[in-house]
């Protein structure tokens, strides 16, 4: 019995925290994909016969696994505090993402991708304005000769008529 | 006309010079192609369909075969290097490419690939020439229930895929066949888990979700880590593109094998390349004496995914000659180029026209070979771009995810549904749910639920029971997978 907890008493406090955070992350994940497969379940109810053939099951198994999941999540060792101590860059990766697709979404890809590298290499970075901008305007007009030029797309770009 | 003299006249149309400078052109095309996400053998044949109408038919074949097979190519060094699949085909080549790239041996991987994607064309083409008299009577053995049976022998490789929680990896592919039900139910019409949304009734595009999961939840991790690609301390790279052209060599069981299993994937329509590379890597796992070493850049891993690909063009393009029945997409997009061209598909292609089908296997055989030497020359180049600096890397890596998503629809929904599924990737990655269990799930699960429908259809609930060939595979499905579970739990602490 002890084997499996041996480690809970050879690990300091500070890591133990950490270990238990990384734990607690774990399990909302795993409740939040539970909830996602709640949910299609219920979706999947109000299906034919036909076409809820595998997918009732299978998002019943889903649930189960996750429950399953849940109940036996263990505390994670020391070597994952370096994931529970990301949490603030997490949020600073997602928010960057999140940045990126606005701009995407206002002014098309060609541009909104050239800005967003201009402003993460000058901002982020503290590159040379000369050497970011550079970068950025080769990058716009790669994107644009391709998607607009050689493939002859026309990308949408839905947020364009709120400016 | 009799085969040996069939592939000596249509040697003697391919060895002109004007043949091999349509090739050439199709193949720096391809290539070019193939390096950008998203787009694959089908942009790229779809391009070109503007130039197969009122063309010599040998050096339209050349230009078109060469830019598909090098679109291949192209996909792998994306897989490899920066852990973006060019395409859905180059799935496989992330499991263990990118490892080997993270430990410093891009070009040993890279190099690996070509060779491997050259014998596997080789063998394949061999063999195509050679297995044509008999494959006519086994294509029309395997029926919905045999395909069946061999999905589910794909899902069974989730034993191989989860490390550490076999819990986490069935909840992965769970989770993958869950998100590729969103969308038109393709047997009763019906919208599924759409939300009134006419975006998700068309369905989760399946290169889009795997640009986000792999491609853009490897830059949140960069972000996080502050590092490069590379893991590897400066200066240790001790890998060259000789020495992966070498275990090409080494390994040429698995090569053959691989090709073989490339080959008869590529004949049987309706599989897809997709399924056929991560079908690879999984008989690659299964077969080895050391499989805890996949996963962590494993040449083997790379090897076996790409000698399929390189084999399954050749078996494609019979039954799309043999039957007008197109073995995959890019397939069914060559059936429309072959149209324009004149050439009608029927049996008659494998007695009296046989020369023109020589034309094509001589002309995938060449494919094959100049792609492996340019790939050869470009990729010590190639190697050298994870380890640019990661602060460049992040914002040029995302803007290529964008370029991406756009591409293969020109929708903004497209970008946005990418950026959600790498948040995904980047958290499931975190919390050892694989990722590969995801796509995998989400590639089968058509494949799945399509014959599951057809062959109640055909012979009731209890269908499996039925045919002794469906039968045989189930207990071999089976034993594989009892086999390979017991090894992993043998393997476990």
């Amino acid at each position: 019995m002890f084997i499996g907890y041996h480690h809970l008493f050879i690990i300091k406090p500070k890591e133990k925290k950490y270990a238990m955070k990384a734990k607690s992350n774990e399990i909302i994940f795993t409740a939040l994909v539970l909830i996602f497969c709640l949910i299609y379940l219920l979706m999947s109810l109000k299906l034919g016969p036909n076409a809820r053939l595998i997918p009732m099951p299978l998002a019943l198994l889903s649930l189960a696994l996750c429950v399953l999941l849940i109940i036996n999540t263990q505390d994670i060792h020391k070597e994952d505090k370096e994931h529970a101590a990301n949490g603030k860059r997490e949020i600073n990766a997602i928010l960057s993402l999140g940045i990126l697709l606005m701009m995407v979404g206002f002014i098309g890809p060609a541009i909104g991708c050239g800005l967003f590298i201009f402003l993460y290499l000058t901002l982020k970075q503290r590159m040379l304005v000369i050497k970011a901008l550079s970068i950025s305007v080769v990058t716009s007009f790669m994107i644009y000769l391709i998607l607009y030029r050689f493939l002859q797309l026309s990308p949408d770009f839905p947020f364009q008529m709120l400016l | 006309m009799d085969i040996f003299s069939a592939a000596l006249s249509a040697l003697n149309l391919v060895l002109t010079i004007e043949i091999f400078f349509m090739l050439l052109i199709g193949i720096c095309y391809g290539i070019f192609i193939g390096l950008m996400p998203g787009l694959g053998g089908i942009v790229a044949i779809a391009l070109l369909l503007p130039f197969t109408i009122g063309f010599d038919i040998t050096a339209t074949l050349a230009l078109l075969l060469g830019a598909h097979i090098a679109t291949i190519w192209g996909g792998s060094v994306t897989s490899i290097l920066f852990n973006v699949p060019g395409s859905a085909k180059s799935l496989a080549l992330v499991f263990d490419g990118h490892p080997m790239t993270k430990k410093g041996e891009a070009s040993r991987a890279l190099g690996a690939s070509a060779m491997a994607a050259l014998l596997g064309g080789i063998i394949g083409a061999i063999f195509l020439a050679l297995s044509i008299p008999i494959i006519r009577p086994v294509m029309l053995s395997i029926g919905p229930s045999e395909y069946l049976v061999l999905a589910l022998w794909g899902l069974t490789i989730i034993a191989t895929f989860s490390e550490g929680s076999m819990l986490k990896g069935a909840i992965a592919t769970c989770l993958g066949m869950m998100i590729a039900f969103i969308g038109m139910d393709p047997i009763t019409g019906t919208p599924r888990f759409w939300f009134d949304s006419i975006y998700l009734m068309d369905g989760i595009y399946f290169p889009i979700a795997m640009i986000g999961m792999f491609a853009i939840s490897e830059m949140i991790k960069l972000y996080i880590k502050k590092g490069s690609f590379i893991e590897r301390v400066a200066g240790q790279e001790d890998s060259s593109v000789l020495t992966g052209c070498m275990d090409a060599f080494k390994h040429w069981w698995l090569v053959i094998r691989s090709s073989l299993l490339g080959l008869w994937i590529g004949v049987l329509p309706g599989i897809g390349a997709s399924v056929g590379g991560i079908a690879a890597y999984a008989q690659a796992v299964q077969t080895s004496k050391d499989p805890d070493k996949f996963g962590k850049g494993a040449v083997e891993g790379v090897i076996a995914p790409d000698a399929t690909l390189g084999a399954n063009e050749g078996g494609g393009l019979l039954p799309t000659l043999a039957f007008g029945i197109p073995g995959g997409e890019s397939m069914a997009i060559l059936l429309v180029a072959f149209l324009n061209m004149g050439i009608v598909p029927g049996p008659q292609m494998l007695t009296t026209d046989l020369d023109l089908v020589f034309v094509m296997v001589w002309i995938i055989v060449f494919a094959n070979l100049f792609t492996t030497l340019l790939g050869l020359i470009i990729s010590p180049k190639l190697a050298k771009l994870p380890g640019i600096n990661p602060n460049i890397m992040i914002p040029m890596v995302l803007s290529v995810c964008i370029f991406g998503a756009y591409a293969t629809r020109g929708y903004f929904l497209d970008v946005a549904v990418a950026f959600l599924f790498g948040i995904l990737g980047y958290y499931m990655d975190k919390f050892n749910f694989s990722r590969a269990n995801f796509v995998i799930g989400m590639v089968l699960a058509d494949m799945i639920e399509r014959n599951l429908h057809i062959s109640i259809g055909l012979d009731g609930s209890l269908f499996i029971f039925n045919k002794p060939v469906s039968i045989a595979m189930l207990c071999l499905l089976v034993i594989t997978t009892f086999l390979s579970l017991n090894r992993k739990k043998k393997n476990t602490p």
